[in-house]
């Protein structure tokens, strides 16, 4: 297990987290949520950037705050808003980074960033929103990081943009140890790229799934009141009024289709099953 | 703590055109004024304010600066290191320049003992700021943090000359302590650096604690 978050909880005035995931070697594993659902706070907590008020959290089996220069080495970050100071330019990026990390390799980091034609003279803070992303990535990708931990990686791109962006973690998953946790609030960018999918929900977890699996058992039933008084509920995991009925999400699509062929069913999207998780109601 | 180093480096590289300014206003200040003490203290002060910057250049990125391979405890050394060898690197440029007039300028040819005399008192003082600057700044953050300095030292002058005046009749206070400085000067020596010393010891043990509490 290259990470491990058990019960991690953090209280703010307004805000409570209290959360459990877990990466293992060789997946790609989302946390998705609305903004203000948690995510930077769980990423945070897991870098030590935030101090949990109870909770455990440990990386390549180590406790979080015991981590030494090594193992820090073994992992790639990208923070939403942070990054080096904007008076700095990628030479100048590049040479710290040298220093800082034993595996940097300077030759790959510079091809990389001019197939992306970042500019290595220029100051940072003259780049734009997709220019600073992508340098963002690459300078967490550049020292072979075993575990990247990317916090809203693509936020404010654009579709191309945000395509070249999963491009280059495809590309970095091809070593077999190698694992990512990655948030986003943008649904389709992660469904096409993760193993498997934590939703996250005012500090709390409220589903964890395979990606495979929500996109071929996760369904939305969209039944009138007669159908929903009828249908065998034990696969419903959330309902919603809706003006023509009910409209329920289920984990057992085949199980309706199979059994209840006259209903309207439709595949169930991230999206979707994270807008029923959030705003449907318990059955 | 290298790529630390190199990182504020980069930073002050981006103050070059003040620092050439302030080299400026100093030889100005030699060569015409004729003010060696006063533009050696204003050159200590001054580059002990730059520490300052390179900490304000970090604040908006500090969260991603903790996940690098450097504990917070490097952070606040490579801080002090950069603050006491600029504030050096400025007095051992002011006795450069007041060299340098003195070979031009015979009248304002400075004895080595007195120059560097002078120089240790303020390579002492950049160090006593620097202490009291960087736990504020690392606490409060460069803008507030830079407000607090400017109370605070407004408070300890204010402090320090009603101290003076209470302990000691005006009209002879200041001469008298010049007095007691001149015929102990070893012993004043001695109590000076053993108070920047523990000084700067309380202020890194404080600089630590804060960062290892701070959250970003």
């Amino acid at each position: 297990m290259l990470l491990e978050v058990r019960n991690v909880r953090k209280q703010y005035r307004r805000f409570d987290l209290d959360c459990s995931l877990q990466v293992q070697e060789g997946r790609i594993v989302g946390l998705i949520g609305k903004n203000g659902a948690g995510k930077s706070t769980t990423f945070k907590a897991i870098l030590n950037l935030v101090i949990p008020d109870s909770g455990e959290i440990r990386i390549f089996g180590t406790d979080s705050r015991e981590l030494d220069s090594e193992l820090r080495q073994r992992i790639g970050v990208v923070l939403a808003d942070s990054t080096f100071s904007n008076i700095m330019t990628v030479k100048q990026i590049a040479d710290v980074m040298g220093r800082l990390y034993a595996k940097f390799d300077a030759e790959d980091f510079f091809r990389k960033c001019d197939r992306f034609q970042i500019p290595l003279r220029q100051k940072t803070k003259e780049f734009s929103t997709g220019m600073l992303a992508r340098l963002k990535l690459l300078i967490a990708m550049s020292y072979q990081a075993d575990l990247l931990i990317l916090d809203e990686p693509a936020a404010g791109l654009d579709v191309l943009a945000r395509e070249e962006i999963m491009d280059l973690l495809r590309e970095y998953m091809m070593e077999e140890h190698r694992s990512i946790l990655i948030s986003s609030h943008i649904s389709s960018d992660l469904e096409k790229l993760c193993d498997e999918i934590y939703m996250i929900d005012q500090g709390r977890i409220i589903l964890h799934e395979e990606t495979d699996r929500i996109l071929s058992d996760y369904g939305i039933l969209k039944l009138d009141e007669a159908q929903f008084s009828g249908i065998e509920k034990q696969y419903l995991l959330r309902k919603q009024k809706e003006a023509y009925g009910v409209r329920c999400l289920t984990d057992a699509r085949q199980f309706y289709l199979e059994n209840y062929p006259g209903v309207l069913m439709e595949k169930g999207s991230i999206d979707d099953v994270i807008s029923m998780m959030i705003q449907g109601e318990r059955l | 703590m290298n790529g630390l180093i190199r990182k504020d480096i980069y930073l002050l590289k981006e103050m070059r055109f003040v620092l050439l300014l302030m080299a400026a206003i100093e030889i100005f200040l030699v060569f015409q004024n004729k003010a060696v003490d006063f533009a050696m203290g204003y050159m200590t002060v001054l580059g002990a304010m730059f520490v300052i910057n390179t900490i304000s250049y970090d604040e908006p990125g500090f969260g991603f600066l903790m996940t690098l391979p450097v504990s917070r405890k490097q952070y606040v050394a490579a801080k002090y290191l950069l603050g006491i060898c600029s504030g050096v690197l400025f007095e051992l440029m002011s006795i450069g320049i007041v060299t340098a007039a003195g070979l031009i300028l015979p009248d304002m040819r400075q004895g080595w003992f007195r120059l560097l005399s002078q120089a240790g008192m303020y390579c002492g003082l950049v160090i006593l700021l620097q202490s009291l600057m960087i736990p504020l700044l690392l606490k409060f953050g460069a803008e507030k943090g830079r407000n607090i300095i400017l109370l605070g030292v407004v408070a300890i002058f204010l402090t320090s000359v009603e101290l003076v005046r209470f302990l000691m009749p005006a009209e002879e206070g200041l001469p008298r302590i010049s007095e007691w400085i001149a015929v102990h000067s070893g012993m004043t020596a001695g109590i000076g650096i053993c108070f920047v010393c523990l000084f700067l010891a309380g202020s890194i043990w404080l600089s630590s604690r804060i960062m290892a509490r701070k959250e970003f």
